[in-house]
């Protein structure tokens, strides 16, 4: 954002307005229905990882079975 | 001739996406009919698993080579088919979504709900890119501006004011349905086996007695409707190797159906390049025709892009696909074979 803001008022520095690039036949329409159906989309996508990131975390991680152990679980705690 | 190279070039690499992206989307399709059980669609999934996203990136290449080699084309379609690419890019998300996220969570409603949204948007996509084919093949309203715009639908003609949708349009998008149900239903028998694999076949026959009669139909209103596509071939009758191929692939499907190797899917692959390779045969010098006045047709040399960009772009497309081909040929063979259920992952 802030380069693109800051480039502003040219799309490609030195070579073309901002003015100069949108598509001619494009309706500021269109442009706010996919603009609120990108957003919706994002929307959804939040919520499901929010609610499956929830889950994993509620479930908790597997338990470790290892000889050998680690760093949380040194041999002496394995049965 | 550099133009030439590229509309060669940019043909295959579509082709190349509805032979590889054509296959998963039509596992999508299938799996809700041939797939019965839980360990089924999972089957189903696991078979396209490690494929299917990759197989999208030949979307992406392939509209960064047409930006790249034929700007033009870029600007006017991209602009024109501005709702509908936008609603492909959204089916293409939830696609994704549903592939990704349907086995994390075991529930009667989560799953069957992803299956359904995996199985829809699979099949909206693939009469989505039949119907974009039909635009091109029928042509735009481009005036000399070079751009156009194309509302959903008008009167379903294609005489007066244009839409996307249209009795041509529909029937090409109804046909790419049926030749993707019949590519996908083949790529899991291939990869599947007992009654997964023979429902597949038995889905196989039918979607190829739709998809060859689809043809014909589309076959003789193409010729009708785009008189470019006659002029090609009249002037050059040589290229009729092409939609020869193309029928000699297709009755060699229906010939290997039942056969338990990957023949039958390569058959199919074959028969979608060479029908695609047809098209694009017919329509050139033309990249994107122009309807009523064809006069205002996008071709090759007013869309491409200068001659030294392509052929810069060139000596970077070369490593670039010799990457792709490396990588597209380790995953074949390290996911080779058919699919197990265990208990990780799909």
């Amino acid at each position: 954002m802030r380069t693109s803001i800051g480039r502003q008022p040219w799309l490609i520095y030195g070579l073309m307005r901002t003015a100069s690039g949108p598509s001619p036949r494009v309706s500021a329409g269109n442009g706010l229905f996919t603009l609120m159906g990108f957003m919706g989309m994002y929307a959804l996508l939040a919520i499901l990882f929010l609610f499956l990131i929830y889950r994993e975390i509620e479930h908790g991680p597997e338990a470790v079975h290892s000889v050998a152990g680690d760093a949380l679980h040194p041999p002496a705690a394995v049965q | 001739m550099l133009g030439t190279v590229w509309f060669c070039l940019v043909a295959w690499m579509v082709a190349v996406y509805v032979i590889l992206d054509g296959y998963d989307l039509g596992a999508g399709i299938v799996h809700l009919f041939v797939a019965r059980s839980d360990d089924e669609r999972r089957q189903v999934l696991k078979s396209i698993g490690p494929f299917w996203d990759g197989n999208e990136v030949w979307l992406l290449a392939g509209g960064g080579t047409l930006y790249f080699a034929f700007p033009a084309l870029y600007a006017a379609s991209f602009s024109g088919f501005y709702l509908p690419l936008t609603m492909v890019l959204w089916l293409l998300m939830l696609r994704g979504i549903a592939i990704e996220f349907r086995s994390h969570v075991e529930s009667p409603v989560w799953r069957p709900l992803w299956d359904a949204v995996f199985g829809g948007s699979s099949a909206l996509l693939a009469i989505f890119f039949g119907v974009a084919l039909g635009n091109v093949v029928r042509g735009v309203p481009l005036d000399s501006s070079g751009f156009f715009f194309l509302p959903l639908w008008t009167n379903f003609g294609i005489g007066g004011e244009l839409g996307i949708l249209d009795w041509y349009t529909v029937v090409v998008g109804l046909t790419a349905l049926a030749a993707l149900i019949l590519h996908g239903a083949l790529w899991v028998a291939w990869k599947t086996d007992g009654l997964l694999e023979q429902r597949c076949r038995l889905l196989a026959v039918r979607a190829w007695w739709a998809a060859a009669a689809l043809l014909v139909l589309l076959t003789v209103l193409s010729f009708e409707i785009q008189p470019q596509l006659g002029a090609s071939y009249a002037e050059r009758p040589w290229g009729y190797v092409v939609p020869a191929i193309a029928v000699i692939a297709l009755v060699l499907v229906r010939m290997y159906v039942r056969r338990p190797t990957a023949a039958p899917f390569l058959a199919s692959s074959v028969f979608i390049a060479a029908m695609l390779s047809s098209v694009a045969y017919g329509l050139y010098p033309y990249v994107l025709p122009a309807r009523p006045d064809p006069r205002f047709g996008l071709t090759i040399s007013s869309a491409a892009a200068s001659s030294y960009g392509l052929r810069i772009g060139l000596a970077w497309w070369i490593p670039g696909m010799l990457l792709a081909a490396g990588y597209l040929i380790f995953t074949y063979r390290q996911f080779s074979g058919k699919v197990r259920i265990s208990g990780e992952g799909y």
